[in-house]
């Protein structure tokens, strides 16, 4: 049974999502995802010397993961070093694989409606 | 290979999550399912053009449909009120149908998904595919949901509660 507070968390739980997604649809910043999980933490220099891309474009890319909930920033000293935050990922991933086996159920039910005897 | 889905359903790699993690990671925007259903493709065409079929947990009985146009709203008196919409019908081999993930919004750009169906006669029978597609368009913009990941992992556990609960809700 969905309820008005069970509606409410679909609902942010439906734009996490597709935050998530929507910021995994670019490839330099998968790419970036990727390097950065490499190096566990790293500031946005390090992370441009080891990308195809500009310093500039790089803090414009975390600042869009960041917003996805996907990268989070640490100040250490005079530098801003940043991380992978894997639950948004992980409950992205989760979410997807639940909607998948909700439509593996209706398939299901459809063959079985589509193979059963006509009723006279 | 539809065959194989009889029963406990699920084809493994969607709930062991490797392949679905696998496009999480990669970004991927879809959902692709399949089963091959021992009847004629017309007879399954019948099933699969019902706009909004999939709706609730396989008993329409007690549902309130209405349509206006290629608008079509389903009442469930469990699930709640969705819309949706019929984008484009090709018997009987294509259907796809615009529709929100959640109640009573209406199918609008940005807040409801494409999903299709595609039907092949396959071996006397017939293979059904759906592709649900467009989950990164239901992003909201970055402000508010920077503000939203704050109190993130409590509310992913609520809404994984409100799936697990609804999931095994349909299945009994």
């Amino acid at each position: 049974m969905v309820d008005s507070v069970g509606v409410r968390t679909g609902g942010e739980a439906v734009e996490v999502v597709g935050g998530v997604l929507a910021a995994l649809a670019d490839p330099t910043r998968r790419q970036l995802l990727d390097v950065l999980l490499d190096a566990g933490r790293a500031s946005a220099t390090t992370l441009a010397g080891r990308l195809p891309v500009s310093r500039q474009a790089v803090v414009k890319h975390l600042q869009i993961l960041q917003a996805a909930g996907l990268v989070e920033a640490v100040r250490a000293g005079r530098e801003v070093l940043y991380a992978v935050r894997p639950d948004p990922l992980d409950a992205s991933a989760r979410w997807l694989a639940e909607l998948s086996a909700t439509w593996d159920r209706r398939l299901n039910a459809l063959k079985r409606a589509a193979e059963a005897p006509d009723r006279t | 290979m539809g065959d194989a889905v009889q029963g406990d359903a699920v084809q493994g790699d969607a709930v062991q999550g490797e392949t679905v993690q696998g496009d999480a990671v990669q970004g991927a925007d879809r959902i692709e399912r399949e089963i091959l259903v021992d009847a004629p493709i017309e007879r399954v065409w019948r099933l699969v053009s019902e706009p909004g079929w999939w709706i609730g947990d396989g008993d329409r009985s007690a549902q309130d449909i209405s349509r206006d146009g290629d608008l079509v709203t389903v009442d469930d008196p469990r699930y709640g009120r969705y819309l949706v919409l019929v984008v484009s019908a090709d018997a009987p081999h294509h259907v796809s149908y615009r529709s929100s993930p959640l109640p009573g919004e209406p199918p609008a750009e940005g807040t409801s998904t494409l999903v299709e169906f595609v039907l092949a006669e396959q071996g006397g029978g017939t293979l059904v595919r759906v592709v649900e597609s467009g989950f990164a368009s239901l992003a909201v913009p970055a402000e508010r949901r920077a503000a939203m990941v704050e109190g993130n992992t409590a509310g992913w556990e609520l809404q994984l509660g409100v799936a697990k609960r609804d999931a095994e809700h349909v299945r009994a």
